[in-house]
């Protein structure tokens, strides 16, 4: 068995090639599958730490960017020997961006940053109307909403979701959450969101705290 | 004559030295807005 | 006052609000208004794009109903009628609901750092440019080529015919010489992020190999770069009386970087342009995308009265505290603007000019790029800019 310890720290390190090194090691060693899931945990409290990094303004978004893309390779160099290895969920989100617009780039980091904190999130991609987040979220019984823009114009199609949820009585069984350049707290409000963040670390945080 | 103008240096040359008659016949000023013309294509 | 006298009126106020070497006679309005000033005329964004005549309307249309001293977006930023001539798809129009997407780019992959550096020319001439616009990916497209160059010669043409209005008809100044300005935001760290590498390649490859994207930038400034300020060195000393300043560089890529990597792949060029504007007494207004207070020990460096920001994000107080040799530039909210009332957006305002400008060093404008429609409502704008060109200090 590998050194968890230390895959968490190269992750949270965003050392790249050490991750590689550790998995490759690992792969070798024919693991079971209780064993490949502390492995993927491993990798996902380095998440953690790359997030915590983040907010003590050490990373920025590029390191964000980077480290999304580093999980995302890590999780595919394990996908042979993952199986059905299902950890726990600790909520799910139904994420998009919003009509309109048609940028995801700070919609990807966020969604890799939230699957590596253990969400199931239910990506509906860019340039989504109200009826299609709606949809979802009774689909799936999601507890959380995540709307992402660039624009500014996205501001008014987040709050044409908020207004459908409440138009459609659901607005009390989900938490909402905005995300990208244009928002604030002032945006937040006219929005009718419950909170916002420019960060997709903070944001993974803001709704582990929704979920505990 | 067609040609494709997407082939370094043959299309560039013939551009700046063919299709360019607003400019004057002088190297530097035709190289210059090539560069600046190309910079055009790449960023809009 | 004539136009002319009114427009060399607007000049002085900019130059002076950047000098900060007097108390300004009045503030200048930095017009930061975009594809929203089309939909406030009443056309569709298509309508106004692909026809030069009703653009100029809308051009009309703002100065004779805002009282701001500089319109900076003259009908350049969205070209669709040259670029879609060469079949280049990035500018994605939606009149139903008056926005405009520009994609994001990335014309180029990480193996071809090597072939860029090489010969940047050639790399981009053959490989970006045929990516970018696809009919020149076709055998025989010299055909297309004239045709586009007839396109970019109208183009300009629109551009002179706009700027002759705005300047004879209305006395609004050019905002900075189209000749000599540093141009927008070609430099080569900017060329990798907005167009070649795209912000996640970008923010992978300065992790991944960063002496490569070091090399790539200089390569690039070298083709792009390094002729301006050529041309910029034998340019008089002094700032040029014909324009409100004479470079223009705009920063979108540093959002993604580190202090420590902004020191190694963005300073670089900046500290040339502050050298060039120090010795040849140039001034500089740079438009900074996204949030900077990381960068503000950078800023610090730049020579006293040669240099404005126009920030975006930042809190404009604290700029104008911890960078107090440059001037400041923005500020004025567009969450107020599309929201608040003509009185609200008065009073702020009243508060940016007071706080801000008192020693000049301030020039006012909108913080974000005035976009679509619920960015600003006329009245708002209106009273704003009224409000603007009639308190002095």
């Amino acid at each position: 068995m590998v050194d968890l310890k230390e895959l968490t720290q190269a992750v949270g390190e965003l050392d790249e090639e050490k991750v590689t090194g550790i998995l490759k090691e690992f792969l070798k060693t024919d693991p079971n599958e209780e064993d490949v899931q502390k492995v993927v945990n491993a990798c996902q409290q380095g998440m953690g730490i790359v997030g915590e990094l983040f907010e003590k303004n050490e990373y920025f978004v590029g390191d964000l960017i980077y480290a999304g893309e580093l999980l995302n390779g890590a999780i595919d160099l394990l996908k042979p020997v993952l199986g059905s290895a299902n950890s726990e969920k600790v909520g799910k989100i139904v994420l998009g961006t919003v009509s309109g617009d048609l940028h995801d780039i700070g919609k990807n980091i966020f969604k890799s940053m939230a699957e590596a904190a253990g969400f199931e999130v239910y990506d509906l991609g860019v340039d989504q109307p109200a009826s299609a987040f709606i949809e979802k979220v009774k689909e799936v019984k999601a507890e959380i909403v995540g709307m992402s823009g660039v624009l500014t114009l996205s501001i008014e199609s987040m709050k044409n979701v908020v207004d459908e949820l409440k138009e459609n009585g659901m607005r009390d069984s989900v938490k909402v959450i905005i995300g990208g350049n244009p928002v604030n707290k002032d945006v937040c409000e006219f929005v009718g969101a419950d909170d916002f963040t420019i960060n997709a670390a903070s944001g993974v945080k803001i709704c582990q705290q929704w979920v505990k | 004559m067609e040609y494709n103008v997407a082939k370094y240096p043959e299309g560039y040359e013939k551009v700046k030295n063919e299709e360019l008659n607003f400019l004057p016949d002088d190297e530097d000023i035709r190289e210059s807005f090539m560069t600046e013309l190309l910079q055009w294509l790449i960023q809009w | 006052m004539n136009t002319e006298e009114l427009r060399k009126e607007r000049i002085q106020l900019f130059k002076d609000a950047i000098r900060m070497e007097k108390k300004p006679k009045r503030i200048p309005y930095f017009g930061n208004l975009w594809s929203w000033k089309i939909i406030d005329a009443g056309y569709k964004l298509s309508e106004a794009l692909f026809d030069y005549e009703i653009m100029q309307k809308v051009l009309r249309h703002v100065f004779e109903n805002y009282k701001i001293d500089v319109l900076y977006e003259t009908g350049w930023r969205n070209p669709v009628q040259v670029t879609s001539i060469l079949g280049n798809e990035e500018y994605i129009i939606n009149d139903d609901a008056n926005s405009i997407n520009i994609k994001d780019q990335c014309f180029m992959e990480a193996e071809e750092y090597d072939e860029l550096i090489k010969n940047p020319k050639k790399f981009l001439w053959e490989k970006v440019v045929p990516r970018k616009n696809k009919l020149l990916r076709e055998e025989n497209n010299s055909g297309h080529f004239r045709k586009f160059l007839q396109k970019y010669g109208e183009f300009g043409e629109f551009m002179g015919k706009s700027s002759k209005i705005m300047q004879e008809e209305y006395g609004l100044p050019e905002f900075a010489d189209p000749m000599a300005a540093f141009d927008h935001w070609g430099n080569g760290y900017e060329l990798l992020f907005n167009i070649l590498r795209g912000i996640k390649g970008l923010s992978i490859d300065i992790r991944r190999d960063p002496e490569k994207v070091s090399a790539a930038i200089e390569a690039l400034d070298e083709t792009f770069v390094k002729p301006r300020f050529e041309r910029g060195k034998k340019l008089p000393k002094g700032s040029n009386k014909e324009y409100c300043v004479d470079m223009n560089p705009v920063m979108l890529g540093h959002t993604i970087l580190s202090p420590k990597q902004f020191e190694k792949f963005y300073w670089p060029h900046l500290k040339r342009i502050s050298d060039f504007a120090e010795s040849h007494d140039k001034l500089v207004y740079i438009f900074a995308e996204g949030e900077s207070s990381r960068f503000y020990e950078f800023f610090q460096e730049f020579p006293k009265g040669h240099f404005a920001i126009h920030t975006e994000q930042d809190d404009i107080f604290e700029l104008k505290k911890r960078v107090p040799n440059i001037a400041v530039a923005g500020g004025m909210k567009s969450t107020l603007l599309g929201k608040g009332t003509p009185q609200e957006c008065v009073d702020y305002a009243k508060k940016l000019i007071d706080e801000l400008g008192s020693d000049g060093g301030y020039i006012f404008s909108e913080n974000k790029m005035i976009s679509y429609e619920q960015d600003c409502k006329a009245e708002n704008l209106k009273a704003v800019s009224e409000f603007v060109s009639q308190y002095y200090l």
